[in-house]
């Protein structure tokens, strides 16, 4: 349109002329929406009404009670189990990441075979050729019969009727199994059986106890059963005077930012530490086992300990003090700085120690209920058997050694040696394990699936199918079943056809209690353990460590967000930064100032850290939560295969790293990898979710800290702080006339673990955004765990603070609004309408607490993931703001059922996603204006405050109870 | 004439696309049809209105809210000659549905309450259609064989059941994809099926007689002192 120029065409004209075609273009065929009723009506099933099923968790071995919410035969939530011994309605953000894992885009969906044929480029590739569960099992099954043939089955641990279906399963068809899962705690259950005389994984109770030491045990995070001992350690955090807590590990965990103390050793040498407060202990051992405690410490110098450690002497008298101090307490050893060569000497100390002081019985329970059968011996030895050929079949389930072994076992060659066997993986994703299987047989994930185990305190507990499967995989034990019915062997699982009929026959118990147990998840009894200590003469024998080297060595650790990798294909678990790095999509190396000044790095460059087993390309954080010379490395991250949300992360396997053990050990030692560190050739983006971990003198996240005897501790050397007044207010205050809903935040309750944000994810249909995204600080997460940082060295203080949209009652972000999108409704929610929303954005810019979310993209979710959204929540489009809504969905389905009965919203009968999810209890979420109310009652105590309230009036309804910690 | 066009384009050139638009509204105008979304649906073989006489017949739209306008201006004329946005949520929306089910056959001949086949409006929040198995309660005995037309059509209904597929009903009551309009709620409230929905069974073909725009729903809302607070609808 030429003459448009020549005429002095303005913009506005030229949008004029594009109005009139766009309106001729809007007259367009109408569109239609099928409504598709049911074929038939199912009693059960209401459309839009949510049927809940009771089950187990299956994502780690603490297996917690779950409740799972389906809609439309769909699960799209996890919830705890209120009436679950175990976890008592917490749940971690794994377990809440479950659907992730059922949804997996890149779950595999029928059984595959595998073919060799060539890519495009002519370079040999690997085909999987779907074909039909007859062939394939026929396929499995003939080779699992060759005469004169050697038969493996790598299993991860198991428990209940899969642990006696698997047991007789090999038994009968001359299988060897061997079982490998990286987390379980072998030494713990060898130590158990050592000095207590009963093999298993002790239960410990954290609220039996006035004093909590921990040697690298991260009991709030990964450790033997983390929701369960946050929820007990926070009942007794919540009092005035708190159970006091040392934790002695080479790298600040979330645990050990919860500790009073934290005592930063060598990586290794917490035997050496624990063998000297032994020392200080042994006068109070009984008169048999006085004098062996006494000959196995004599040789036992605390200069020499405080030497090796690198820590002060007085370190050790303070700890051994206070324990002879202490009527109660509980002492711990474990997690990945426990797993070091010397970690079985480690634990046999710690447990000489419970026993020295009376805490067996009582904070410390031997139990037989978990028995791990992991043996590292086994797998090498089983890997040397199947180098020397001659075998028939090598099935996997459960487990993926590929991956969690270092590249030094060589697993990877010795299972291309197995033709012409048959490398058979049980499994629904595409693990480093199953991509060098020739059958893949895929199994339902335990939400699809019936299963049982045993809980530690008594009782069982029951999986139970919460939706039909969504692909074409089966029950894994149903496959047992019929792979051992297959061949003849009948007697496997007793003449029963199916898992289920198996494991309701070995539950033997009428059908109608039957029916009870599966209705309720499981049978939840407490069992009286009767306790007898025997005490093995080997135990006395262990090997302390000598001289500890001087290089630099790397601390693999489990990661709260990913356990060993297991939960590495999650998008939320991804995208959700790690509450102590705050790193998103990534891998990272911590490492203390001074090396890093040594090596000249610097907080974001990458680095290569290598030795030669292997090498890592990895960013790097600058941090003094970790020992100098320590270079920490969470593990689970440079999967080469697991999915698409895995691999998209780089970096390296840090197992690679690591060698392999000796001495016939029965797990991985981690903590004696040493290795050199350069800048990496490998340049990418390094994205935090924060930019500064400094409060800048407001009083944000609050710390009180008290004397040992309970009363405040006063900070000689600060500045006086004179609090704001109360602001007279200008403007006539809100009335509320039926509910006003508020929340508090129990900061000594918090850990930081983040399943309240993964929680939040899951139930308000939050866009994952990616690593591109997220570095321009556009991660779309409605709550957060904020971290902050005060003090250095030994006066190192790490706040966690979850930070969600906090309603305020004088909100600075609903004046502003041009249309009336945000406004404060009559229960006290700053309430958020999408449709009215033109993205003008001044909201975002003028709140204080910066919770405000904008929609910058049309976000595209992966077609699986799209059966996990939840219908009662409303997808937000480009162009939108979004942030917290206290669950409104929920607030109004609560209020919809009060208002079917006739009455009012109970207190408690409406939790938000976050409050019902945390493990601990830390948020309390009701009506503030029934004064009865859980709520009410924690907003009026002592130590709650408001953020941010004196500085600017903005009344926000949710209260944060600051932390406390005793000064040691 | 070119003449005139020119000094015309040089005299008005500023407001030149202004006069191109009405020009072009107004000759649109000339071409006017009948609405999509307007037209009468294939009509039913026996006529059905009157076929009934002794059913109280009040006509379509007797007894909904506000006659179905939102406000004052909210004429039928708005919805007819809808000139851009969804036909399906205007008045008159008529679909044409895969199964002619007639409602004035099962409401006025047959008596059949509204809650029979409808039965969980008042137990969930999502209203919905009955399903294939309750029609064939009765059409699994009821044939018709003495109304070919009507046969043909149970027919139609019968191979659904037999194949195990879902009837692909057309929604007449579409709301935006923003709007959590609570079913259960309004029934336990008290409010007829006929305030919002019309006289259904009047209806050969189920039409759209309200136009459910929100200031509709907002002034019965107000008039009954339910809430309009923003977050009851849209969250």
């Amino acid at each position: 349109m030429s003459d448009l120029v020549k005429i002095g065409q303005s913009r506005r004209n030229f949008l004029k002329v594009l109005g009139v075609s766009t309106v001729a273009a809007g007259c367009a065929d109408p569109q239609k929406e099928i409504i598709s009723p049911h074929f038939k009506e199912s009693s059960n099933q209401i459309p839009g009404n949510a049927v809940w099923y009771n089950s187990t968790c299956g994502e780690c071995r603490s297996h917690c009670g779950i409740t799972v919410r389906t809609r439309e035969g769909r699960a799209v939530k996890i919830e705890g189990n209120p009436d679950h011994p175990t976890n008592k309605g917490g749940l971690c953000g794994l377990g809440q990441s479950a659907l992730q894992a059922l949804y997996d885009p890149d779950r595999i969906r029928e059984p595959l075979l595998r073919t060799d044929g060539t890519d495009s480029m002519g370079n040999p590739k690997v085909i999987w050729k779907p074909v039909s569960w007859k062939e394939a099992l026929n396929k499995v099954a003939s080779a699992m019969v060759e005469p004169g043939k050697k038969r493996y089955f790598f299993t991860g641990e198991t428990s209940g009727s899969l642990d006696s279906l698997l047991n007789d399963f090999v038994k009968s068809l001359n299988m060897k199994r061997v079982t490998y899962d990286p987390m379980e705690a072998v030494e713990l259950a060898e130590s158990s059986e050592l000095v207590y005389g009963t093999y298993g994984i002790p239960r410990f109770r954290f609220d039996k106890a006035d004093l909590i030491v921990s040697f690298g045990a991260d009991f709030l995070e990964t450790w033997i059963s983390p929701t369960e001992f946050a929820r007990d350690w926070a009942t007794r955090r919540k009092e005035s005077k708190p159970p006091m807590h040392f934790q002695i590990e080479p790298r600040l965990s979330l645990t050990g930012a919860k500790a009073d103390k934290w005592i930063s050793v060598k990586p290794g040498t917490e035997s050496l530490f624990a063998a000297a407060v032994l020392k200080r202990l042994t006068h109070k051992a009984d008169s048999e086992l006085a004098p062996k405690l006494e000959k196995l410490t004599n040789k036992i110098d605390f200069n020499k300990v405080a030497k090796e450690c690198d820590i002060s002497v007085s370190h050790i008298y303070t700890v051994a003090s206070k324990l002879l101090e202490t009527k109660e307490s509980i002492v711990v050893a474990g997690g990945a700085p426990g797993r070091s060569e010397y970690g079985k000497s480690l634990q046999v100390i710690v447990a000489f120690i419970n026993l020295v002081l009376g805490n067996v019985g009582r904070s410390v329970i031997p139990s037989s209920v978990r028995r791990p059968a992991t043996s590292l011996l086994e797998v090498s030895k089983s890997i040397e058997e199947i180098n020397k050929g001659g075998v028939g079949v090598v099935m996997f389930h459960g487990t993926n050694p590929n991956f969690a072994l270092p590249s030094a076992y060589g697993i990877k060659l010795a299972l291309e040696k197995v033709k012409p066997g048959l490398v058979v993986s049980f499994s629904s994703i595409m693990d480093e394990t199953t991509a060098l299987a020739d059958v893949i047989l895929p199994v339902h994930h335990s939400l699809e699936d019936w299963g049982d185990s045993d809980i530690p305190s008594g009782g069982r507990s029951l999986t139970q199918p919460t939706m039909n499967p969504i692909f074409s995989t089966k029950s894994f034990g149903d496959l047992l079943i019929i792979l051992a019915n297959g061949v003849d062997k009948k007697e496997v699982a007793g003449g029963k056809e199916t898992f289920k009929d198996y494991i309701q026959a070995r539950w033997n118990v009428s059908a109608s209690d039957w029916r009870k147990f599966v209705e309720a998840g499981g049978e939840f009894k407490n069992t009286d353990q009767s306790l007898t200590i025997t005490t093995d003469a080997k135990a006395f024998n262990i090997k302390l460590p000598e001289k500890h080297g001087d290089e630099l060595t790397v601390l693999p650790f489990f990661s709260v967000k990913s356990f060993d990798g297991r939960a590495a294909n999650r998008a939320w678990l991804q995208e959700i930064p790690d509450p102590l790095s705050l790193v998103v999509w990534d891998s990272w190396a911590e490492i203390h100032p001074l090396t890093a000044k040594k090596l000249s790095l610097k907080t974001g460059q990458i680095a290569k850290i290598g030795n030669r087993f292997g090498e890592l390309n990895i960013p790097v954080v600058v941090t003094e939560q970790v020992k100098d010379g320590v270079i920490a490395v969470p593990i689970g991250q440079g999967h080469e295969e697991y999915g698409r949300f895995a691999k998209v992360v780089k970096g390296g396997n840090v197992y690679n790293l690591l060698s392999p053990a000796k001495n016939g050990s029965r797990y991985l030692p981690l903590t004696n990898a040493a290795v050199s560190v350069d800048l990496s050739p490998r340049r990418d983006k390094f994205v935090q979710s924060q930019i500064t971990e400094d409060q800048m003198g407001r009083k944000i996240a609050k710390t009180k800290f008290l004397n040992p005897d309970g009363s405040k501790w006063v900070n000689k050397a600060a500045k006086p702080y004179h609090p704001h007044p109360e602001a007279a207010q200008l403007y006539e205050q809100r009335k509320h006339p039926l509910y006003q809903w508020g929340m508090t935040v129990d900061l000594a309750a918090c850990t930081g673990c983040s399943a309240c944000v993964v929680a939040c994810y899951a139930e308000n249909n939050i866009p994952v955004v990616g690593k591109d995204v997220a570095y321009q600080g556009r991660e779309m997460s409605w709550i957060s765990i904020h971290k902050y940082v005060e003090g250095t060295g030994e006066e190192l203080t790490v706040s966690l603070q979850p930070m969600m949209c906090q309603h305020c009652q004088n909100a600075p972000c609903e004046p502003v609004c041009p249309v009336y999108a945000t406004y404060h409704n009559e229960d006290g929610i700053n309430a958020m309408v999408y449709n009215r929303c033109v993205g003008t954005r001044y909201c975002s810019n003028n709140c204080t607490y910066k919770v405000r979310r904008f929609n910058w993209f049309e976000f595209d979710i992966p077609e699986t993931y799209q059966w996990q959204l939840n219908p009662d929540v409303t997808r937000r489009t480009v162009g939108v703001m979004e942030k917290c809504t206290f669950c409104v969905q929920r607030i109004n389905e609560a209020k919809d059922k009060a208002k079917d009965e006739g009455r009012k919203v109970k207190d408690g009968e409406v939790k938000p996603a976050c409050v019902q999810s945390c493990p601990t209890q830390a948020l309390t979420f009701g009506n503030l204006l029934d004064k009865d109310s859980a709520v009410s009652k924690s907003s009026g105590e002592k130590r709650a405050y408001k953020v941010l309230d004196t500085y600017i009036n903005t009344q926000p309804s949710v209260s944060y109870l600051e932390n406390h910690k005793y000064k040691v | 004439m070119i003449g005139v066009c020119i000094v015309g384009f040089n005299v008005f050139r500023n407001f030149f696309y202004y006069i191109v638009i009405l020009v072009s509204l107004g000759a649109s105008c000339l071409f006017a049809q009948t609405p999509e979304h307007y037209k009468e649906t294939e009509k039913l073989p026996l006529s059905e209105i009157d076929a009934y006489p002794d059913y109280p017949v009040a006509g379509k739209r007797a007894g909904v809210w506000n006659n179905g306008q939102a406000a004052f201006w909210d004429l039928d004329i708005i919805d007819y000659f809808r000139l851009f946005g969804a036909p399906e949520r205007a008045r008159g929306y008529k679909p044409e549905q895969p199964i002619k089910f007639s409602h004035v056959v099962h409401v006025q001949k047959n008596r059949v309450d509204c809650t029979y086949c409808h039965w969980n409006v008042s137990k969930s929040s999502y209203a919905a259609i009955p399903s294939v198995e309750t029609c064939m309660g009765c059409h699994s005995q009821v044939k018709a064989a003495d109304k070919p037309e009507w046969a043909a059509e149970i027919e139609k209904l019968t191979e659904y059941f037999n194949k195990g597929e879902q009837i692909p009903w057309v929604k007449v009551h579409v709301m935006p994809a923003y709007v959590r309009f609570n079913h259960k709620r309004h029934v336990k409230a008290g409010v007829a099926c006929h305030e919002c929905h019309g006289q259904v069974g009047e209806m050969p073909v189920v039409e759209r007689v309200s136009s459910m725009k929100m200031g509709w729903c907002i002034d019965c809302h107000r008039a009954r002192g339910a809430s309009i607070d923003c977050y009851t609808c849209h969250y």
